[in-house]
């Protein structure tokens, strides 16, 4: 038996079961499209603890459990960014865009006190991923 | 002159044209203007030159409502009354705070901002600060600092300082060598006398702490005795009228406002490359009339557009705390915002970042249950003390908080910061607490069911009493109200001045 990572094994999982969830296992199978959880990971420089929090704290409010699944819907604005993003970077830049613009446009949220974008939350649910394996 | 009102003969009477009881910024205000206007002045003042402890326990009361710091000692019975002990910040009221908001119940004053500009310019003067310039944009490119690069949704405003100004030991020796000017010490007013009509005022029926009793009768009077104590002798003055003066419709002593500040209550995390020198206190460009240099503070408030969209209330906010506007190297400096989400929202991982808060002072909306009544204690005047029952609006803490979103938004859409805003069980207070600041409960306004004086300062109901001071507030804004009152002040000296012809005894 194939010895995957805990978190790749899962996000196999969710492609085999149909969900669109696919940036993932691209990056698995090496290609250059953007991955949902590095990109995520990669918009807070690696820092994960914190947003994980504020992800937590979105799906919670959302009404969610911290199941992929959850997650998955509880991000679809962040995934589409990410997905629309040919790179790691430009999928990072995009981000950067999208959180300014839910802004301007009123699009945030408050989570344990803080004001932030609904992408910033997407995303911080995003960075949950690797926790759920 | 200043004289002592200990010194009297009991039962003396004593006669001016005007007589103006209050000796504080607003009472020395008209006092100064109405030197050598043809007019004869009375100024009568409760207390001495310094603070005496007997007669600061004449302001004794309770609060009811929410707190209010504390009645005896907020309001300084002593010549130049309160700017004894002002912190010295000044801004007018906004064009769109004398405006009628449909959203605002009894907004609305009854003359517009463009009526109060050239009282203004004065009261600058007055209070010592620079001209009346409230330019954000010129005032930072005067001075080398930049303003946030924010949207239109924020206005970027400034409060200049005042030295502050103490009025009594500024402006008494003035007073004192004016012919027409009296100023009478330890005098203070227990009784307005009306005339059998009741629409006139007889004499003020006065007594010092040690007994002796005079009467003052004057062609005009004018209260000028601070924020709760204006209410409180127009109720207590019942020999005649059971409700008091002014009160045929009930409204005296209601609609008491404050300018609720949330202090430290939002945290702001941003780069510490963030410039906010402008929103820290120090030097302007602007220039006293001897001079000297004006300080000045940067805030942050909705553009009034803005507030008028969303059903806003007014506020400003300014940044506080150590790191405000420093770059230095990043630590949160409060442990209430943590530093790894500082460290993910703002710099993402990489670079430092500043924590600091936000005080914020807002307007409240007027509302008829927030009120001073008397109770059945009496001081060593036998006049009763007041009950202060502040309260707040449901509602204006709803729309605070959404203000306190957009602003959020507005700091996030720039870039520039990201905030964090408490419940009700954070370490961060979201509290109503007081700025020291009383208006509204004798209110400018056309209607008598709903107010108290009219568009000249001038009670609805008795023609030769005037009243004047943060009491006459129709609504509050979130400016420090010092300067409003001394241009009100300006504006009534003005008044009175027009009708000595006419209005004398």
């Amino acid at each position: 038996m194939n010895s995957y990572p805990r978190r790749e094994f899962l996000l196999r999982a969710l492609a085999a079961c149909g969900t669109p969830f696919l940036m993932p296992l691209a990056s698995v199978e090496g290609l250059q499209k953007p991955q949902a959880g590095t990109a995520a990971a990669g918009y807070f420089g690696g820092r994960t603890d914190a947003a994980r929090a504020i992800g937590e704290a979105y799906v919670r409010q959302l009404g969610l459990d911290t199941s992929a699944e959850s997650i998955h819907k509880a991000a679809l604005g962040a995934l589409k960014v990410i997905e629309g993003a040919s790179s790691q970077q430009n999928a990072i830049s995009a981000l950067g865009i999208a959180v300014r613009r839910d802004f301007q446009q009123g699009r945030s949220v408050q989570l344990e006190g803080w004001i932030v974008s609904r992408t910033e939350a997407e995303l911080c649910a995003l960075t949950l991923l690797p926790a759920t394996n | 002159m200043i004289a002592d009102a200990r010194t009297l003969a009991e039962g003396a009477t004593l006669e001016a044209d005007v007589c103006i009881a209050g000796a504080g910024a607003a009472g020395m205000t008209i006092a100064l203007d109405l030197r050598a206007s043809g007019l004869s002045v009375l100024l009568l003042e409760s207390g001495g030159a310094e603070r005496d402890p007997e007669v600061q326990a004449l302001s004794e009361g309770r609060m009811t409502g929410i707190d209010t710091w504390n009645v005896r000692a907020m309001r300084i019975r002593a010549l130049g009354g309160t700017t004894g002990h002002w912190a010295g910040w000044c801004r007018p009221l906004t064009p769109q705070d004398f405006e009628k908001r449909d959203y605002i119940p009894l907004s609305g004053w009854p003359i517009k901002y463009s009526d109060l500009v050239p009282f203004y310019r004065r009261a600058c003067e007055t209070v010592q600060i620079g001209e009346f310039d409230w330019n954000s944009a010129a005032r930072a490119k005067a001075t080398g600092k930049a303003l946030l690069p924010l949207g239109d949704a924020i206005d970027q405003r400034y409060y200049q300082f005042s030295p502050p100004t103490r009025f009594g030991s500024f402006y008494s020796d003035t007073l004192g060598q004016a012919d027409d000017v009296r100023v009478l010490t330890f005098a203070n007013v227990r009784d307005i006398r009306l005339d059998q009509r009741r629409g006139r005022v007889e004499s003020f029926a006065c007594r010092t702490l040690q007994g002796t009793t005079f009467n003052v009768q004057a062609g005009r009077y004018v209260l000028a005795l601070g924020g709760i104590e204006n209410a409180r002798i127009l109720l207590a003055s019942r020999s005649q009228e059971s409700d008091g003066v002014a009160n045929g419709h009930g409204v005296v002593g209601r609609y008491f406002m404050e300018h609720p500040h949330y202090y430290n209550s939002v945290g702001v995390v941003h780069p510490s490359t963030a410039d906010l020198s402008f929103y820290q206190r120090g030097p302007s460009d602007l220039k006293r009339a001897d001079g000297t240099v004006v300080e000045m503070l940067g805030a942050l408030g909705l553009a009034a557009e803005t507030s008028r969209r969303e059903k806003l209330l007014n506020f400003s906010a300014t940044f506080s705390g150590p790191g405000a506007g420093r770059a230095a190297s990043g630590q949160a400096q409060s442990d209430v915002l943590p530093a790894s989400t500082a460290q993910a929202l703002v710099t993402r991982g990489a670079g430092d970042f500043n924590a600091t808060q936000l005080t914020v002072r807002s307007e409240q909306s007027p509302f008829r249950e927030s009120r001073i009544t008397l109770t059945e204690d009496l001081d060593a005047l036998g006049m009763p003390r007041v009950a202060l029952d502040w309260r707040i609006a449901p509602e204006d803490d709803v729309r605070m908080r959404r203000a306190m979103v957009i602003l959020a938004r507005e700091l996030g859409a720039a870039g520039l910061a990201r905030t964090w805003i408490p419940g009700d069980t954070s370490r961060f207070v979201w509290r109503q607490d007081p700025g020291g600041h009383h208006m509204g409960a004798t209110r400018m306004g056309t209607d008598p069911a709903v107010s108290v004086v009219n568009s000249d300062s001038r009670t609805h109901q008795v023609e030769n009493l005037y009243i004047t001071g943060g009491s006459v507030f129709t609504t509050g804004g979130d400016s420090n109200p010092t300067l409003t009152i001394v241009a009100l002040a300006h504006r009534l000296a003005d008044t009175l001045k027009r009708g000595a012809s006419t209005m004398n005894r």
